[in-house]
């Protein structure tokens, strides 16, 4: 894309950020260390460091050396992690796209309906009684999608139930306190929290300003999306999922209180969590902010029963005619991977299908090819990569 | 006979709704592939990435710390809890069924 359009400038949207792992403890310590002899060898995390010496570790993470550091860390570094802002990426993909024939983006308009004709195509209804019908549908409305969804009333959505969770972070835009942390630190949670929550401590470039963010601290909500309504989750719920919601409430009750335990903090208590990180952290540099929200999907499967969900799910109709993304997290990081699987098997024509596999190679020269296995092409991949994106070391 | 007042905005190939990075990236993908294809994306903002590929509101690892909660270990020690306290809610409903007859 950086070759063949100028509108596309990689060094907006992405920045080399090391991903640090650090804990503390004698057995997290000896677990870290099995998990970094397991990755090393993996063609994926050879550069892989791991050090429990503390000045090491103070030089990976400055921020953590203080008088109140008594305690034995260990940590694991990989140099080649980046900070990338989706946002940026969204907005230059669309600014290329606007400039093609037969696209069109249309903002501020809402879909209110959808409605599948005998043949197979849609007519979404929208705002201001305009419609568009098209050929094949893709729900990617992040919390709406679920809504949505229900509204095609596709068999295949029946049972699926959602519930929102919102998260919130401490935030820190003091340029002395920002300037001394340049990584992503991981951390593992303590006894008595659930295990690898992973708090982490992150330096993010939003905009070209660098702050840092400590959380994700997780809080009830009954909205989809934050220009949702209080409403989303009551009318989310169906005669179909009622079961599907009932089951799993009472099946996953540790994560209702949870929830509840995590609502109760106080600044005090997250300052606390975050003194893990960052010992001499001060009440006064750091303020609350709210994250996005994250529909959590709930459904029925045939071996467990009524589920909660965890990861992201598309959702294809039977005639493979509209999909739908469903889910939260992994979200963004895996667009391109899930995009690829909608295209395989909603879009592609049979008659296509080898010129379309032959573009995309083209596109994504790992395409059908499984990088773990082919250590020389991950090599030239990542090289070539670093040096477009700016970010080789 | 009444006539319906619709504006049909148009006709296409593919209709994307939500302008996120999913919506963006399927749209590129098939506009390099094809580019005769009919791409359509309604947003209901007014602008595209305002929610969830936000940067400011990106909740990154947020899910995974729920996620992580039914991890097997975890699971197992909150299951008996969990047990443990149910059959006292259970136990308490029941004398207080009894209390009142």
């Amino acid at each position: 894309l950086t070759k063949k359009y100028p509108l596309f400038s990689p060094a907006k949207f992405i920045k080399r950020v090391p991903h640090i792992s650090l804990v503390n403890g004698d057995k997290n310590i000896a677990y870290l260390k099995k998990r970094y002899f397991a990755l090393k060898n993996n063609p994926l995390f050879k550069t892989i460091e791991f050090s429990s010496n503390f000045k090491t570790i103070g030089k990976w993470i400055p921020l953590l050396k203080s008088k109140k550091s008594v305690k034995k860390y260990a940590a694991t570094k990989v140099e080649s992690g980046t900070d990338v802002d989706f946002g940026e990426i969204t907005f230059q993909l669309l600014s290329i796209l606007k400039t093609k024939k037969n696209f069109h983006l249309r903002t501020e308009h809402k879909v209110l309906d959808i409605n599948e004709h005998e043949d197979g195509s849609w007519l979404a209804k929208l705002t201001d009684d305009k419609e568009i019908k098209s050929k094949f549908v893709f729900i990617a409305s992040g919390g709406n999608s679920l809504k949505l969804l229900q509204k095609t009333k596709v068999y295949e959505q029946i049972g699926y139930a959602g519930f929102p969770i919102s998260g919130q972070w401490l935030v820190c835009k003091d340029p002395l306190v920002v300037a001394m942390h340049s990584a992503k630190v991981y951390g593992k949670a303590d006894i008595g929290s659930p295990p690898m929550s992973m708090p982490h401590l992150d330096l993010r470039i939003i905009n070209g300003e660098k702050i840092l963010m400590f959380g994700p601290f997780a809080s009830f909500t009954s909205k989809f999306l934050i220009s949702g309504s209080f409403f989303d989750l009551i009318s989310s719920v169906k005669f179909h999922n009622l079961k599907t919601l009932c089951i799993v409430f009472l099946k996953e009750w540790p994560l209702l209180i949870y929830l509840i335990k995590q609502n109760l903090k106080t600044h005090k208590n997250r300052m606390s969590d975050l003194r893990q990180f960052y010992p001499d952290a001060k009440s006064k540099d750091w303020h609350l902010e709210d994250a996005g929200i994250r529909v959590q999907i709930m459904k029925k499967t045939k071996k467990d029963g009524p589920k909660l969900e965890f990861g992201t799910e598309i959702i294809y109709s039977k005639q493979n005619n509209l999909a739908a993304l469903l889910g939260a997290s992994p979200g963004a990081s895996i667009s391109v991977q899930s995009m690829i699987h909608v295209v395989e098997k909603c879009i592609i024509k049979k008659e296509r299908l080898s010129s379309w596999k032959s573009k995309i190679k083209k596109m994504i020269p790992s395409y059908d090819l499984d990088l773990e296995k082919n250590p020389k092409l991950l090599k030239k991949i990542r090289s070539t990569n670093q040096k477009i994106l700016g970010i080789n070391y | 006979m009444l006539k319906s007042k619709n504006i049909l905005l148009s006709e296409t190939d593919v209709l994307i709704i939500g302008g996120g990075i999913m919506g963006a990236t399927l749209a590129s993908i098939l506009k390099e592939v094809d580019s005769n294809l009919r791409v359509d994306i309604v947003e209901a903002l007014s602008k595209p990435a305002l929610e969830s590929s936000h940067p400011s509101i990106m909740q990154g690892q947020a899910m995974q710390v729920i996620a992580n909660l039914i991890t097997p270990h975890f699971y197992q020690t909150i299951e008996l809890t969990f047990k443990k306290r149910l059959r006292l809610m259970l136990d308490l409903k029941f004398r207080f069924n009894i209390g009142v007859i």
